[in-house]
């Protein structure tokens, strides 16, 4: 898909409805949908400052090493958010900045951020532990 | 996201229901402006049936608070010109309101907390 801001409600539902389906509760559903948001509005925001470009988001689940992952690969410029410096939450409000805080949240609600660049390609994978309390009740 | 205003002797009320996202949060942004271009510092957010809050809920929040204080700030400044005051303890941010944000779920105020929010905008459950 086209990686516009526009587009969240997009991946919103593609990602909702697949959590739905896994069977994770509505809090870590939460969670995740808030790192892919702040994941998705950077690529949308900085990856093709010249002109439109796609993002791909692909969605996985595996029972057997109880992780859900999402991946997002992109051919805008390349961006290692991993690398990115911690944000200090304890600043007063007047030394506060608006960037970082997404990619602060990130790091904070997942479990793993993984970033490699191949064949002219940002992949971005987050990914979150998945144990039986996430999946013992359905989605709000 | 919906929207409900309620002002009531310069105090005002949001009743804000749905997401606040990236997309979402535009509208969020311009009501708030609407209202401090009223003038009006005393706002409370009621988060009752807000269900999700991204960062681009909490940036908005940030310009808000921001406002509030340098709109203070500016008013505190003029009174102390008209009554050339010689107080020397004159505290500027104990008379800045804080934004309240009300009846928040368990989800959006960890938000709120790990972000340090809570420090400089009252929010309760």
């Amino acid at each position: 898909m086209q990686a516009v801001t526009s587009n969240w409600q997009q991946v919103y539902n593609f990602l909702n409805q697949n959590m739905r389906n896994t069977g994770i509760n509505y809090k870590l559903t939460s969670k995740i949908l808030l790192a892919s948001e702040e994941i998705f509005v950077n690529i949308a925001s900085y990856a093709y400052p010249k002109s439109l470009g796609n993002v791909n988001i692909k969605y996985d689940y595996n029972p057997n090493d109880f992780k859900v992952g999402i991946q997002f690969i992109d051919e805008g410029t390349p961006f290692d958010p991993t690398s990115f410096l911690n944000f200090n939450t304890s600043k007063d409000i007047s030394e506060r900045r608006i960037g970082g805080l997404g990619i602060f949240m990130v790091k904070k609600t997942m479990d793993t951020m993984e970033y490699f660049y191949e064949s002219g390609k940002n992949n971005l994978i987050i990914s979150k532990i998945i144990n039986s309390e996430v999946l013992s009740y359905g989605n709000k | 996201m919906e929207i409900n205003k309620i002002i009531e002797n310069n105090i005002c009320t949001l009743e804000i229901s749905g997401r606040i996202d990236t997309q979402t949060s535009i509208e969020f942004q311009k009501v708030l402006d609407e209202i401090l271009k009223a003038s009006i510092i005393n706002i409370t957010l009621d988060f009752k049936n807000v269900e999700y809050m991204s960062s681009a809920g909490l940036r908005t929040i940030l310009y808000a608070q921001k406002k509030i204080n340098s709109m203070t700030a500016d008013i505190s400044e003029n009174e102390n010109i008209i009554k050339s005051s010689d107080k020397k303890d004159n505290n500027v941010g104990e008379k800045t309101p804080k934004l309240n944000v009300i009846n928040v779920n368990d989800e959006v105020y960890e938000v709120f907390e790990m972000t340090g929010f809570t420090d400089f905008v009252n929010v309760k459950k």
